[in-house]
């Protein structure tokens, strides 16, 4: 007898790759489909909408048998989405919705910043002199769409930064400025804040005196919400 | 298990907001938590998991190691693993008799394994494989089986020799045995008679249906434990001396509804300590 062989038999067949020999393997069939489906739909609430609007179920279940085939590694359940997403990204089963990567990325990074370890510090006092870094825990991501308000019809970039705001008991996602976006990406840990801005605004022949007060401002605000820490 | 006393209770994020501390309100003997479901809980989670687990001890029962699996479990997840148990001064850890995933990729169910020598052999070394990974000895889970694969033993010679050769304690399912019996229609009480009983380390109970299109009892853990299960319940517990505790997964209801179960299960268990 070799188990490997019948294990793998059994994969196949509950994971729709070869076809169902018995009606008791179909009952696990069922309840691994069950279990790999209602994560992706209550991840991605948005993209499920879609995929009953324009009748893409067939697209959808195939798609989710591929990924159960080929793409789900991790053993934790709230990471299966991302994985999905990613699968998706480099498969062809919605051709058509060309926004799908972007919907898909920004609707996990609310599972995405729920998950994530309070990073617990002494309050201190803002200053620019000092150093700071983008904490983990906060999503940046420039979009092709504006991906907040689902409206995919025109392409043009927005720049949304996400984050836990432990005072609202949610997640929040805001609008950046593409200098902002682009300050906070550049970031150095190793320099001040205000070397950083004055080393980022000569790239970019910005003047540092125009500008500095605006960058301060929001980069406090940044740090009140532990975005900046 | 033997420091473990009372009755427990399966820890579902549903139920924080319902836990206090104070001495009028309902807290279980111990609570059993599920680390694939907290190693990276929420940050709303984690103060109320965090005093949980300062005033009522935590016993752990994973889903994802598969350890009938070809492949050994992954290390980076092992350390995730041990360091849940670690910070929280887990004692005691379990898994199943079964396996959720073929070369590394997840079914997210558990499936059940040929009953075979070749098979206790190779769960043997993944237990052995944690086992020394977690620092722990571990409990293994009798698991329900929809489908049986081919096999030259029977399902109690596979779970008695599995547990002699692997060193590892049983976590009895008593609804599980329950399920498999009319599914395979066997006699429970039998089943669990030829078990190894000195080796049970605690006891679940859960909820099952009879799902009218496959035409069999499904080991849902969505509804109230049924009377046949707190029979077999009763049963048990008047042969051995162990906890028993509630697994509840789906359709949770409040604290306050499950506390009704736990109380007839307390009430089985007080029951077979003063007459056990």
């Amino acid at each position: 007898m070799d188990e490997r062989k019948i294990q793998k038999s059994f994969i196949d067949q509950i994971k729709g790759k070869k076809k169902i020999q018995k009606k008791s393997i179909a009952v696990y069939k069922y309840l691994v489909h069950h279990a790999f489906s209602d994560v992706i739909i209550n991840a991605y609430p948005e993209f499920y909408e879609i995929i009953q609007k324009k009748k893409l179920h067939k697209e959808f279940d195939k798609s989710l048998y591929k990924f159960m085939q080929t793409k789900a590694y991790s053993p934790y359940i709230w990471e299966m989405p991302n994985e999905y997403r990613k699968f998706l990204k480099k498969s062809n089963f919605f051709k058509k919705l060309k926004f799908l990567n972007n919907l898909l990325h920004f609707e996990y990074t609310e599972l995405f910043i729920f998950m994530q370890k309070e990073i617990k510090q002494k309050k201190h006092s803002f200053k620019m002199s000092k150093q700071y870094t983008i904490s983990k825990n906060i999503t940046l991501h420039k979009y092709n769409y504006d991906i907040v308000n689902k409206s995919f019809e025109k392409k043009e970039p927005f720049y949304i930064l996400g984050y836990f705001d432990k005072e609202l008991n949610e997640v929040v996602y805001r609008a950046l400025n593409k200098l902002l976006f682009l300050f906070l990406k550049f970031i150095d840990k190793k320099e001040t804040l205000k070397v950083n801005l004055r080393l980022f605004l000569k790239k970019h022949n910005i003047s540092y005196k125009d500008y500095a007060k605006g960058f301060e401002q929001a980069l406090e605000e940044l740090n009140s919400k532990k975005v900046l820490i | 298990m033997k420091h473990i006393k009372g009755c427990g209770l399966g820890l579902r994020t549903e139920f924080l907001d319902d836990i206090h501390f104070d001495q009028k309100s309902f807290s279980p003997s111990w609570w059993e938590v599920t680390p694939e479901n907290w190693i990276n809980m929420p940050v709303w989670y984690r103060e109320k998991f965090d005093q949980i687990a300062e005033h009522t001890p935590f016993v752990a029962h994973g889903v994802s190691l598969s350890l009938g699996s070809n492949k050994k479990p992954k290390k980076k997840y092992l350390q995730e693993l041990k360091t849940f148990l670690d910070t929280y001064n887990i004692k005691y850890y379990s898994e199943h008799i079964s396996y959720s995933s073929y070369n590394n990729i997840q079914a997210h169910e558990l499936l059940p394994v040929p009953l075979t020598n070749k098979m206790i052999n190779l769960m043997s070394d993944n237990i052995k494989y944690v086992e020394d990974f977690l620092g722990r000895n571990i409990s293994i889970e009798n698991a329900t089986y929809y489908h049986s694969e081919p096999s030259s033993l029977s399902e109690s010679d596979f779970i008695n020799e599995l547990l002699h050769k692997s060193g590892a304690k049983l976590l009895l399912d008593v609804n599980n045995v329950y399920v498999n019996s009319i599914n395979h229609s066997y006699n429970a009480k039998k089943f669990i008679k030829s078990l190894d009983l000195d080796k049970v380390s605690y006891i679940h109970v859960a909820g099952h249906y009879f799902d009218d299109e496959v035409q069999m009892l499904i080991d849902s853990h969505g509804t109230k434990v049924n009377y046949d299960t707190w029979e077999l319940l009763k049963y048990t517990l008047n042969k051995i001396d162990v906890s028993p505790m509630i697994e509840r997964d789906n359709n949770i209801p409040t604290l306050k509804v499950i506390k009704k179960e736990y109380d007839k299960m307390q009430k089985i268990y007080d029951k077979r300590v003063t007459h056990g």
